[in-house]
């Protein structure tokens, strides 16, 4: 028991000291930076589970750190002054420390107003980011029995699957990792456990990395092919089947009828 | 040994006497000139760590170097390093190294 | 520090820099790249870990490893390596590497209770001989052994057996080996009469149907586990099929998986016999001209010692079975008996013999193995229906049957750590000869190896307490001869009695019936299971422990003295995998410090003692053969003045520096610049690896195990070779005629190992005629019944409990855990349970938890998802971490035949930390 008080003391004391650091900051050389730094959205930074997409979490973030004292893996750090990152918001570095995603999600819990919506059930379900593979440096890519990654992933199977390729040049097939967004909650035990010296697969806000295929498009050999589907019934008119009326103007009109040919 | 890769950024107008200058400092040597933004890239090697930073900053105060900064940073843990050191430091450093702490737990 | 090294340094770090800031690479750097490259020497080695064997190469410069690479032209894995084989450069360069001997001492002495003290080799080995002697003095030689390894180098393995068989004159001397294949080995015995697979990897290109028995190789065997995935691939309609007690990683390929109950692997083989006649599809013309069928006694116990007087009042209850044993509705139907009955254990002492029975007994005896029987019995995941395990179970059947598929059938631990481990590797054999798809391309069954020499060494080498070189055994007295001659030893040197095995070797330990023990290449007190009795019996009783090794491990813990080791490339060495392919490699790099190679340890240490200090005469107790006075190895000190060795004579001129090995000279072209530490330590010029290798395949030669001179496999285009090698040739499919030159004309197929090739008539209880019968060149049909696992989860252990490997991590960690990519990935062990089972306890993922067994108790975090999906009831922790002692958990029951432990099931508890 006294391990424990000592262990609650030093974290608050390290809490103090990184919120002190924080009020001291505020001096007024360096306020107007510092607004300038809150004001920009910070699509670096990836949040603890459940967070409100960044703007709405940094409006609604108070920066009493609480969500960090509450981690049991010290994977949840404050951002300190002079960083990248609005001072005082929760953040994490996965190659460091990633998210364990503890069932309970205590930081969560911890967080009084919500900038971590309680609305997170089920802690699979967050989506702190995205992993995203270097397929040139990923060394299952390039044909080692690597995929650690693939192992490691507490949702293996779903949020990292395996893709199995013959190898041309011997009879060895290839195994590559695939991340799924659908199922990635961006906790980075990936980019953590990944053995390349820098580490091929990592962790970004989804902002930054996702795609997204035109919605005009869709891909033919997947199941939502048929157009009725896709394509919103446009709704009823209060006329009901009343002839639209021509307009008076369409575009390239003027251009028709201006003559001088 | 320390090895220290440093980017120096020179007015490009001004890039063959800031050459110059940086060929004659001991210890650099220039590896690559890009001579359209006027960026060098040197690699310095110092003794130890006082004065690789002495180095860094006897290229600062170079006229018309505009930035210079070291971006990598190397320290060579070869045996020739502990061959170096005096014979009394080597064998307490291996006393201190010998016995694991944890087998004696 | 070479100007070459520095310039290299100073280019990769322009460079570098020059990244840095968007900077396009020089020509010029880019030039001084690849000219700093070109200093850097390749040559062939061989990847330190798994029985896989891949080849790699190895770049060395200025006496460092600067990078590896896998080999290109190894055919074994085609330049590809899993992400262990990607480290093998780095695992030699762990920062607490021991470089030094240290020993236990207070007051400049060595002492039991004191504490690690560098000290020099000679002071080490002083201690160690004075110990040894005193030791011998008191017990003679039953009193010291060794736990070796399918670690050891061939050269090394074969030094140290020597020295232990011919020198002390004892056969205490076991691999870890023996914890890993001992049972495959035993039913290549019984089956075969030889050791090791007729096929090699090249099958898996021409197999329809790939079946998992007890094998993780997705994450166990990775490369060849790709092979396998291609040929899934490329080959429309092959099919993998994963029998296995929880799913792994090896169920994303398979098309069917068979989820099944601990020990009903021996069930399902009988249904799948009793198929085969059903069916009619016994292949006839195969079975008559080269089988014959077999059985043997069913009260074997289960390999704990016969007596409660060292169990914890906990283990006393699992201990009782070893005498008597309570019939299961399952196993009374499966022996033919009454449910509850009690069967006294009559055969423990002998659970090998075997005798001939007929065709009509094997029929009766799978008869009661029917579908609804066997898949009550079997079925492993509370949560599949019956009706589905069924299925699963006759599609099994109809693969194995199917004349058009061709059958591959692979196990590992899952068999081979078994209670009945010789058993159900005799049983896959059974159905492999009843189809007559056997020792053809694609049609055989593949026993895989967990460690890099398992076979090249340890079974090859005969380094264990029954057998010597060449598939000769300890209790042949013709065998002892032929060895004795090739030895240039005086008859009767060699002791007839088999030695003490792996588990015994500690269980001596705690009962003080053997105080001198040297260990090298494994880690006996992290990977010995109910470990909490020999680490007790390390430190408590009055014994010396040597632990030769690189790195600080429980094992050098709990020693008296360490010995620093040199790795892998840092000497010269050889390694067999499982396909029979033997690679040699060079020395790249000189070992830190004062770590020598265990070759030089052992030569270096066999020359502080004389002939007269073991070939007097010596007691042994127990010692009752054929020539000898029981209890008594006579004095050959007399035999040997006349062959002309002098009694003052060291082991060493006697063993290793004779004057045949003296003829192979250091310096040797093969070596190609290469140094040999060992050479020149020894400094009397002559060069052991090589002088030992020649002196070692003359055993094998002529006897189906020709292995080829060392200059061959130093060639710069071999890439190892699959013995037997004859007239230069590799031998692809043993026992088959069209591969392999020992078949006779006309044959077809012949196996003809001579082990266990006399054996008595009987009916399926008893030997009726007790006149041997010759059965030479065939291979035997075993009949072996269900019998279940001895501890079962109750009502107070609820759990079954199953250890492995990761693939991350070779088994104890020892060198993986030293490489900081490895260690990041998977730092610590966790225990992968069902989710349903973890909310049943009131426990989450990552909650820290006890695991305890009626032996002891261990805290590790749970994890409910990843790369393991256990079924209810059902947990796994690996034994890398030495964090999480998991043996001291598990049970020491083994196979009664092979002395192999079962790690793989015992009964815990799993409750809040």
């Amino acid at each position: 028991m006294a391990m424990a008080e000592k262990t609650v003391t030093r974290r608050e004391f390290l809490l103090q000291v990184a919120q002190g650091t924080a009020v001291a900051a505020t001096g007024a050389m360096l306020w107007l930076y510092m607004l300038r730094q809150e004001a920009r959205a910070h699509p670096f930074a990836l949040r603890p589970p459940g967070a409100l997409p960044e703007p709405d979490f940094l409006a609604a973030c108070i920066k009493c750190g609480k969500c960090v004292n509450d981690c049991p893996y010290d994977t949840l750090k404050l951002a300190p002054a002079g960083g990248n990152l609005p001072i005082g918001t929760p953040f994490f570095t996965p190659r460091d420390i990633p998210c364990y995603l503890c069932p309970d999600i205590p930081c969560m819990k911890a967080c009084p107003t919500g900038a971590l919506s309680p609305e997170l059930n089920n802690i699979n379900d967050s989506r702190m980011g995205l992993a995203v593979i270097d397929i040139e440096n990923c060394l299952s890519w390039r044909g080692l029995r690597c995929e650690i990654c693939h192992r490691e992933c507490p949702l293996k199977g779903k949020a990292i699957t395996l893709e199995t390729h013959p190898r041309p040049i011997s009879k060895h097939a290839m195994f590559y990792p695939m991340v799924h967004s659908d199922a990635c909650t961006g906790c980075g035990i990936c980019e953590k456990a990944c053995p390349t010296e820098e580490p091929a697969i990592r962790v970004f806000p989804h902002k930054m990395v996702q795609g997204k295929i035109g919605e005009h498009y869709r891909l033919g050999w997947t199941f939502e092919t048929e157009i009725t589907q896709d394509f919103k019934p446009s709704a009823p008119s209060a006329a009901g089947s009343a002839p639209a009326k021509a307009p008076k103007k369409a575009p390239g009109m003027d251009y028709l009828n201006e003559g001088g040919l | 040994m320390n090895l220290s890769g440093i980017v120096v950024v020179a007015r490009p107008e001004r890039l063959t006497a800031v050459l110059r200058e940086l060929d004659a400092l001991p210890g650099i040597e220039v590896h690559q000139v890009d001579e359209a933004t006027g960026r060098i890239i040197v690699v310095q090697e110092a003794l130890d760590i006082l004065e690789e930073i002495e180095g860094l900053k006897r290229i600062k105060a170079l006229p018309h170097v505009v930035v210079a900064e070291m971006v990598y940073h190397y320290i060579a843990d070869d045996r020739q390093v502990y061959a170096d050191l005096p014979a009394e430091l080597v064998e307490q450093d291996s006393q201190a190294c010998a016995v694991p702490a944890c087998l004696n737990d | 520090m070479g100007l070459s090294r520095r310039d290299f340094l100073k280019t990769s770090i322009a460079a570098s820099t020059a990244a840095t800031v968007g900077m396009p690479l020089s020509k010029q750097a880019e030039a001084a790249i690849k000219e700093a490259e070109k200093g850097w020497q390749w040559d062939k080695a061989v990847c330190r870990f798994c029985g896989v064997g891949c080849g790699i190469m190895v770049a060395t410069k200025d006496g460092q490893i600067v990078a590896t690479k896998g080999d290109p032209d190894a055919p074994v894995n085609r330049g590809l390596n899993c992400i262990k084989g990607y480290f093998n450069g780095k695992i030699q360069s762990g920062k607490d590497r021991l470089t030094q001997p240290l020993m236990r001492m207070k007051d400049g002495k060595f002492d039991k209770k004191g504490q690690f003290v560098p000290v020099t080799w000679e002071q080490a080995f002083d201690e160690m001989e004075r110990q040894l002697r005193k030791t011998y003095a008191e017990k003679g030689p039953s009193g010291i052994a060794c736990l070796g390894s399918g670690q050891w180098t061939v050269q090394e393995g074969y030094a140290m057996n020597k020295l232990f068989k011919a020198g002390f004159r004892s056969n205490n001397i076991d691999p870890n080996a023996r914890n890993c294949m001992a049972s495959a080995v035993a039913a290549f015995y019984s089956v075969f009469g030889a050791d090791e697979p007729a096929g090699n990897y090249d099958d898996i290109e021409y197999a329809d149907t790939m079946i998992l028995w007890g094998s993780n190789m997705a994450e166990m065997h990775p490369i060849l586990w790709s092979r396998i995935t291609n040929r899934r691939l490329g080959h429309k309609d092959c099919r993998v099929i994963n029998i296995t007690t929880f799913r792994n990683m090896s169920s994303d390929i398979a098309d069917l998986e068979i989820i099944i109950k601990p020990n009903a692997d021996l069930a399902i083989q009988n249904y799948i016999a009793r198929e085969i006649i059903a069916r009619d599809a016994v292949n006839w013309d195969f079975v008559n001209k080269h089988c014959v069928f077999a059985t043997g006694p069913y009260d074997i116990g289960y390999g704990m010692r016969p007596t409660d007087k060292y169990a914890f009042p906990a283990e006393r209850d699992t201990q009782a079975k070893e005498l008597k044993v309570k019939l299961d509705k399952y196993e009374a139907v499966a022996q033919r008996r009454q449910e509850g009955e009690v069967v006294e254990q009559k055969n423990t002492a002998d659970p090998a013999r075997h005798w001939l029975i007929g065709f009509d007994d094997f029929k009766r005896a799978v008869e009661p193995y029917t579908l609804d029987f066997v898949a009550e019995l079997a079925k492993g995941d509370p949560d599949e229906s019956l009706e589905s395990f069924k299925a699963k179970l006759k599609q099994l059947a109809d693969h194995y049957i199917d004349p058009k598929r061709k059958v591959l059938s692979f196990w590992t631990m899952g068999f081979n750590q078994h209670q009945r481990g010789t058993w159900v590797n005799e049983q896959v054999y059974m159905n492999h000869l009843l189809l007559g798809k056997y020792a053809q391309p694609g049609n055989g069954a593949f026993s895989l190896t967990g460690q890099p020499s398992a076979c090249g060494t340890a079974r090859e080498v005969g380094t264990f307490s029954h057998r010597l070189p060449a598939d000769r055994l300890i209790p042949n007295p013709k065998h002892r001869a032929e060895v004795e001659k090739a030895w240039h030893l005086p008859a009767k040197t060699l002791n007839p009695k088999i030695g003490s095995f792996y588990a015994k070797i500690l269980r001596d330990l705690e009962d003080g019936s053997v105080k001198w023990v040297w260990v090298q290449v494994n880690n006996p007190w992290q990977s010995h299971p109910n470990n909490n009795h020999w680490l007790k019996a390390a430190r408590e009783m009055d014994n010396f422990i040597v632990v030769s090794d690189a790195y600080p491990t429980v094992s050098a813990k709990v020693a008296d003295l360490i010995l620093p080791a040199a790795m892998i490339f840092e000497k010269w060495g050889a390694y067999g995998n499982a396909e029979r392919r033997i690679q040699h490699w060079r020395q790249q790099v000189d070992p830190p410090g004062e770590a020598r190679a265990d070759i030089w340890q052992v030569l270096e240490f066999s020359k502080r003692f004389k002939l007269k200090d073991f070939w007097g005469e010596q007691s042994v107790p127990g010692l009752k053969a054929e020539g000898f006075p029981d209890g008594k190895l006579p004095s050959v000190l007399d035999e040997a003045v006349k062959m002309g060795y002098s009694p003052d004579a060291s082991l060493y001129e006697v063993l290793f520096a004779t004057s045949e090995n003296k003829k192979y000279k250091w310096p040797d072209p093969i070596a190609k610049g290469h140094d040999n530490h060992v050479v020149r330590l020894l400094g009397d010029g002559w060069f052991p690896e090589k002088a030992l290798w020649q002196e070692y395949v003359q055993f094998g030669r002529g006897k189906g195990k020709d292995l080829a001179d060392f200059d061959v496999y130093h060639g710069d285009k071999v890439r190892g070779m699959k013995w037997p090698v004859v007239g230069g040739k590799e031998v692809p499919w043993r026992f088959n005629e069209q591969y392999d030159p020992y078949v006779k004309k006309g044959a077809g197929f012949e196996f003809y190992g001579d082990l266990f090739k006399t054996i008595p008539k009987g009916d399926l209880d008893k030997v009726t005629d007790p006149t041997p019968v010759s059965v030479a060149g065939k291979a035997k049909i075993f009949y072996r019944p269900y019998a279940a696992p001895v501890e079962q989860p109750d009502d107070r252990y609820d759990l079954w409990l199953c250890t492995g490997r990761v693939l991350e991590h070779w088994h104890t960690g020892t060198m993986t855990r030293r490489v900081p990519e490895l260690h990041r990935a998977v730092p610590a062990a966790v225990l992968w349970m069902h989710p349903e089972d973890a909310r049943a306890r009131g426990l989450k993922r990552n909650d820290l938890v006890w695991v305890e067994s009626r032996r002891g108790k261990v805290q590790v975090r749970i994890e409910t998802g990843g790369r393991n999906k256990m079924v209810r009831g059902y947990v796994y922790v690996p034994f890398f971490d030495e964090g999480v002692l998991i043996n001291r958990v598990t049970l020491d029951a083994t196979c009664p035949i092979s002395k192999e432990s079962d790690f793989k099931k015992c009964a815990v508890k799993v409750y809040k930390a």
